[in-house]
């Protein structure tokens, strides 16, 4: 393997899948779909949904970021009953979770809120990644909802945030993802390291996963052919696991 | 010994059941001695255990509507009492206008998805297929087009459209279908299809439209017609082989056992086979099929107070409202043309369940949504 240039969510969850690679750029999920799509980088923890949203892209098995149930870091913050939300306030970093909140609410709740830039008053509020996980140590779940959860209690099935991906004309893809599988291996042995409390290795360890297997790929697929129905993405593109 | 493991070791399947609980794999042998034990208390136990493990306690249904566009079928299946030919009395076909008035009446009632199968009609062209999708897709905006089964597909591709399978389908997704129904994979065995469904497709041909389907993205549902000719070999060949495609795609959402209807067809002299019958393939189809989700128990087929029953047999699922199935009705059935969502969610409760109404993905729709659509 040539020297392959990687980025990574900046985020602590994403923290067990970079240990090892080198230099990893960091940024929030949008701002990686940016940076592979004008083809800084190599491979990239990708939001899920840029899988759907353009072709060039193979997904590593065995290396991403999903919930086994809740996911503590992706919440919808509301202020009134569900049902009762007209205004969303979307995390301009997100990209996965602003899809699955459109989903919840227009599809499953079958709402048309309006949605918002993040400091407009709303009184929905998509939160992602440690602000979120802040959040949860505080409130534990009053006055959210947890969009892993949610998708859980919907399809009984994990749901995946982000997925390391590699770009199509990347040399020695096969070796790059070798790479990424060993770093996510290497990354889990440490979660004790990177957690700072008990909480956050609880968050690390039992409620997410890493090991992006047979499961999680048709959770993928599931979530895709969801968003296609529901009218959220305009094509199906055919994904790629290497 | 637990009171549970004398239940397994009366009805003579504890090693069987030993192996459930376990979460592992019930073979195709062990799959045919629980379709010949007749121990039915304990093959629902069973499966109810590894229901509870899938879907917990909740059940769910669809509003859904049924068109059946035509019933002119150049095959002679001799299970059917559906199919005529062209010029016979009681042949029928829809055009795309009488579609549409019937997908937008459905919207109007809240309905979320329109189930459309019909024969393999001789002359239709591949445009009335897809003009059928894109018409029904502006008509019904947001409604959930499950269209033809496997079986129809195949037509399409080899004497209507004679495109490749993959392109056909890609159409058709291009013109609003949603997902594939199960239809038409009866038994898998080559020698009962000989007997029930002669020159229909075979099993590996309904297995290859469904494995493209899901390697495009594409779900789908999957059955078995049971109680005609077949043994029980052949059930748990069939649902070995259902389990082997689910390993390998992931994209059948829900397995729907179908009880063979005697009436009017040429296997009129097999009987209706007994509830009994019923609830052992609903029970055991939910402890083999360790890879599908939910297990749908089909109240046109089976009944309503059966399909009851059978929510404690394994199944987690009574498809939907419906509105004039004709089908099942033509050979013989005599359950109802449509029911409520009231009468549903009533159904469900009374057999300990919590009722959810779900999408077209088996994924579960809001409680209070239902009033709020309605």
């Amino acid at each position: 393997m040539g020297i392959a240039r990687f980025g990574s969510v900046s985020f602590l969850n994403a923290r067990p899948l970079v240990e090892g690679l080198g230099e990893t750029v960091l940024d929030t999920p949008a701002g990686l779909v940016d940076r592979m799509r004008s083809g800084e980088l190599d491979a990239a923890v990708l939001p899920v949904v840029e899988l759907f949203a353009r072709p060039g892209y193979s997904a590593v098995r065995g290396a991403g970021i999903f919930a086994r149930r809740d996911v503590w870091s992706v919440l919808l913050i509301h202020e009134c009953p569900l049902r009762e939300i007209r205004r969303v306030a979307l995390d301009p970093a997100s990209r996965t979770s602003a899809m699955l909140v459109r989903l919840i609410l227009e599809h499953h709740e079958r709402l048309h809120p309006e949605y918002v830039p993040e400091n407009e008053p709303a009184d929905g509020r998509l939160l992602i990644g440690d602000r979120a996980l802040e959040w949860q140590r505080q409130h534990q779940g009053r006055g959210s909802l947890d969009l892993g959860l949610d998708w859980h209690r919907r399809y009984g099935m994990p749901f995946v945030f982000a997925v390391w991906a590699i770009r199509d004309g990347a040399p020695d893809r096969a070796g790059i993802a070798e790479a990424l599988r060993a770093a996510r291996r290497a990354g889990e042995a440490r979660r004790a390291e990177y957690a700072r409390d008990d909480f956050e290795l609880e968050y690390l360890t039992r409620v997410l996963a890493y090991d992006v297997a047979d499961a999680e790929i048709v959770s993928v697929s599931h979530f895709q052919s969801v968003l296609f129905n529901a009218g959220l993405i305009d094509e199906m593109l055919e994904l790629k696991w290497i | 010994m637990t009171a549970e493991s004398q239940v397994f070791e009366r009805a003579g399947i504890r090693d069987i059941a030993g192996r459930v609980l376990a979460s592992e794999r019930v073979s195709a042998g062990d799959g045919a001695r629980l379709f010949r034990c007749r121990d039915l208390p304990a093959l629902g136990m069973l499966a109810d255990a590894v229901r509870r493990r899938m879907n917990d306690d909740r059940a769910t249904y669809i509003r859904n509507r049924y068109i059946n566009y035509s019933n002119i079928c150049i095959l002679d299946c001799q299970f059917c009492a559906f199919a005529r030919r062209r010029r016979e009395p009681g042949a029928w076909e829809y055009t795309l206008p009488e579609m549409v008035e019937l997908a937008r009446k459905a919207a109007r009632e809240g309905v979320t998805e329109l189930h459309i199968v019909g024969g393999l009609h001789p002359t239709l062209p591949f445009d009335y297929y897809l003009g059928m999708m894109r018409e029904l897709r502006v008509a019904a905006p947001g409604v959930h087009l499950k269209a033809f089964t496997a079986i129809e597909i195949r037509h399409m591709a080899e004497r209507v459209a004679k495109r490749p399978i993959p392109e056909v389908l890609e159409a058709l997704r291009d013109a609003g279908l949603g997902s594939l129904t199960g239809g038409g994979a009866e038994i898998f065995d080559a020698g009962v299809r000989d007997r029930i469904c002669r020159g229909k497709e075979t099993a590996e041909e309904w297995l290859g439209v469904h494995r493209e389907w899901h390697r495009m993205g594409g779900r789908s549902t999957c059955t078995m017609l049971y109680g005609h000719v077949e043994m029980a070999e052949h059930r748990a060949d069939h649902l070995c082989r259902l389990r082997a495609l689910q390993d390998e795609t992931g994209g059948f959402t829900g397995f729907i056992p179908l009880p063979f209807q005697p009436e009017d067809n040429e296997l009129a002299h097999v009987r209706r086979c007994s509830g009994f019958e019923d609830l052992r393939a609903i029970a055991v189809s939910r402890i083999m099929l360790d890879n599908v989700r939910h297990v749908t128990a089909y109240w046109v087929g089976l009944g309503l107070p059966m399909a009851q029953v059978a929510l404690g047999f394994g199944a987690d699922d009574l498809h939907g409202t419906i509105m004039e199935e004709h089908i099942f009705h033509m050979a013989g059935a005599d359950s109802p043309q449509a029911v409520t969502v009231s009468l549903l969610e009533r159904v469900i409760r009374e057999a300990g369940k919590v009722p959810f109404e779900r999408d077209s993905h088996y994924g579960v729709l809001s409680e209070g949504r239902a009033t709020a659509v309605a």
